[in-house]
């Protein structure tokens, strides 16, 4: 009897935790350790933050889904790995900390034949000062954050309706930031609503990125044939913003937030402020607070993890320019090179390095968005690990270990640019691969053939199947396993 | 841009042509099925 923990409930976490669950026999024990109750499907957020939608829309509780799976379900931190046990028992555990009300900060080990690491990403607020939900800026990266930014949002159309002309500032928090797609997201339902409520003549509406141009999302950008030529991606996000009238400032590190004013640095070195009425920028993020220790007590998490707190996989962490950047760099199996019974999936695993260019100011401040894990890889990744550990646990040396590189694996987004039936549109996109290849497709690092893009009604169509899709797929309802990641 | 720009003066916009097929229920549902078919072919590619 063997048995896995998967430390997160995210998409990579619950989709490895299905998955394992129907592949193996009922005997092994299937583990997930989440300090979360509910499940959230994080992409509609977005909806949620606009008003569109509720915390019950897009939120379900885990345990009577993973009481019907027939999955272990602690709902608590995980603080500790001990992937070599103690001393007198080299038993592996994880320490995890409880987190339901009623048994709160209470510890308790327990032990695991493989670990799936799962944590997600911590939201980094703090790495810039007065940034976030607790200082002078709102977020949408939780559904909690998320309708408190709904609310904010009310009551500024209120404001506006009675004759208040307003300022928005969406964006980055901070010049490390990942997940552009989702701010962009948000700054084109906010304009939608606001035009929506008849006020759209009272509203300045800015966009600020730390990408070093419009449509670079973390993935350096997209070249898409249309029309006879290839054309940067840039061209057609800019179009978008001059199109709805929103201004953006790119190359930008926020420096810090302050009540209706943030102050941000440029990559020519200058500083500049500019005022707000409503501001919702994304953090930075970094690894789960988790800590690795060895047989003797000794703490080795510098070993296990990146300097940036995700846990290091089987990718080349060589340091080296951008010129020296290569497809094979990018891990294809996700596990821990220290430990062979630990994975890391999803957000989780560190990236050998971004794979937009990185830049620096004038000043010597990093500018660097940071490598988008969006759904449907990470869901994938979430797929190959649980395969992997159900081949390791029935076929032991025999296994076959499966591999999904971000080189080697293309993404559909769906980026919504507003929400509505007859006049919602969302720019669905698909690339191919994520991470560039510059030897198998030179020139353009892609596929031109699968790396695609459009803005339409049928974008949004999409979005809403797949909010209603994924979410009967994460109830684990019948036949979810049809439902490709 | 150091400033929120003015460089939406130099980008290119839609014509009204491509404003309306944006929303246009019956060219939408044309797209709706050729998306889907782009982003299947995108999840077999990656399935591996």
């Amino acid at each position: 009897m063997a048995r896995v923990v998967v430390l997160g409930a995210g998409v990579a976490g619950h989709t490895a935790a299905l998955i394992l669950r129907r592949k193996l026999g009922r005997a092994h024990d299937v583990v997930v350790v989440t300090p979360n109750r509910l499940w959230n499907w994080i992409p509609s957020n977005i909806w949620v933050g606009v008003g569109l939608r509720t915390k019950d829309d897009v939120t379900f509780e885990l345990a009577p889904v993973y009481h019907r799976a027939g999955i272990r379900y602690e709902q608590a931190l995980a603080a500790e790995l001990h992937p070599e046990g103690d001393v007198g028992d080299a038993t592996p555990y994880v320490l995890i900390e409880r987190t339901e009300p009623d048994r709160r900060g209470v510890r308790e080990k327990i032990t695991y034949d493989y670990l799936i690491n799962a944590t997600g990403p911590k939201l980094n607020f703090g790495a810039t000062p007065g940034l976030g939900p607790e200082g002078n800026s709102l977020s949408v990266c939780t559904v909690a954050h998320a309708e408190q930014t709904a609310a904010a949002l009310a009551g500024a159309i209120a404001s506006m309706k009675d004759g208040a002309s307003l300022t928005f500032l969406v964006g980055t928090g901070h010049g490390t930031c990942t997940c552009q797609g989702a701010a962009f997201e948000y700054a084109f339902n906010l304009e939608f609503e606001i035009r929506r409520a008849g006020v759209r003549d009272r509203a300045r509406i800015i966009f600020i990125t730390n990408e070093a141009e419009l449509g670079d999302f973390g993935v350096d950008g997209m070249q898409l044939r249309v029309g006879g030529y290839v054309i940067p991606g840039k061209i057609f996000a800019e179009s978008l913003f001059a199109e709805r009238g929103v201004e953006w400032i790119v190359g930008t590190h926020v420096r810090k937030v302050e009540p209706g004013r943030v102050e941000y640095e440029t990559l020519d070195g200058e500083l500049h402020e500019l005022p707000f009425d409503f501001a919702m920028l994304l953090p930075p993020f970094r690894g789960a607070d988790l800590k690795a220790f060895d047989g003797a007590g000794r703490d080795i998490s510098a070993e296990v993890f990146a300097p940036s707190g995700f846990m290091k996989v089987d990718g080349d962490y060589q340091p080296k320019p951008y010129e020296e950047w290569r497809a094979e760099d990018w891990p294809k199996t996700y596990r821990s090179p220290k430990y062979a019974n630990v994975f890391a999936a999803g957000i989780a695993f560190a990236p050998p390095h971004a794979i937009s260019r990185p830049r620096t100011t004038k000043n010597g401040t990093p500018v660097a968005p940071a490598p988008p894990r969006t759904g449907m890889p990470s869901g994938v990744i979430g797929r190959t690990v649980a395969l992997t550990v159900v081949e390791l646990i029935e076929h032991g040396s025999a296994a076959r270990i499966h591999e999904a590189s971000l080189a080697n694996m293309g993404a559909a987004c769906v980026a919504s640019a507003g929400a509505g039936f007859w006049n919602g549109t969302a720019a669905s996109m698909t690339m191919f691969p994520v991470v560039p290849d510059y030897e198998r497709y030179p020139g353009y690092g892609r596929d031109l053939g699968h790396t695609t893009g459009e803005i339409g009604s049928a974008g949004h169509w999409i979005k809403e199947i797949l909010h209603h899709l994924f979410i009967y797929k994460a109830r684990a309802r019948p036949g979810w396993w049809l439902i490709p990641e | 841009m150091n400033r929120p720009t003015e460089a939406a003066k130099h980008a290119m916009k839609p014509t009204p042509l491509v404003l309306y097929l944006r929303t246009f229920f019956l060219y939408q549902l044309l797209r709706f099925v050729l998306v889907n078919l782009r982003m299947l072919t995108m999840i077999w590619k990656s399935h591996g």
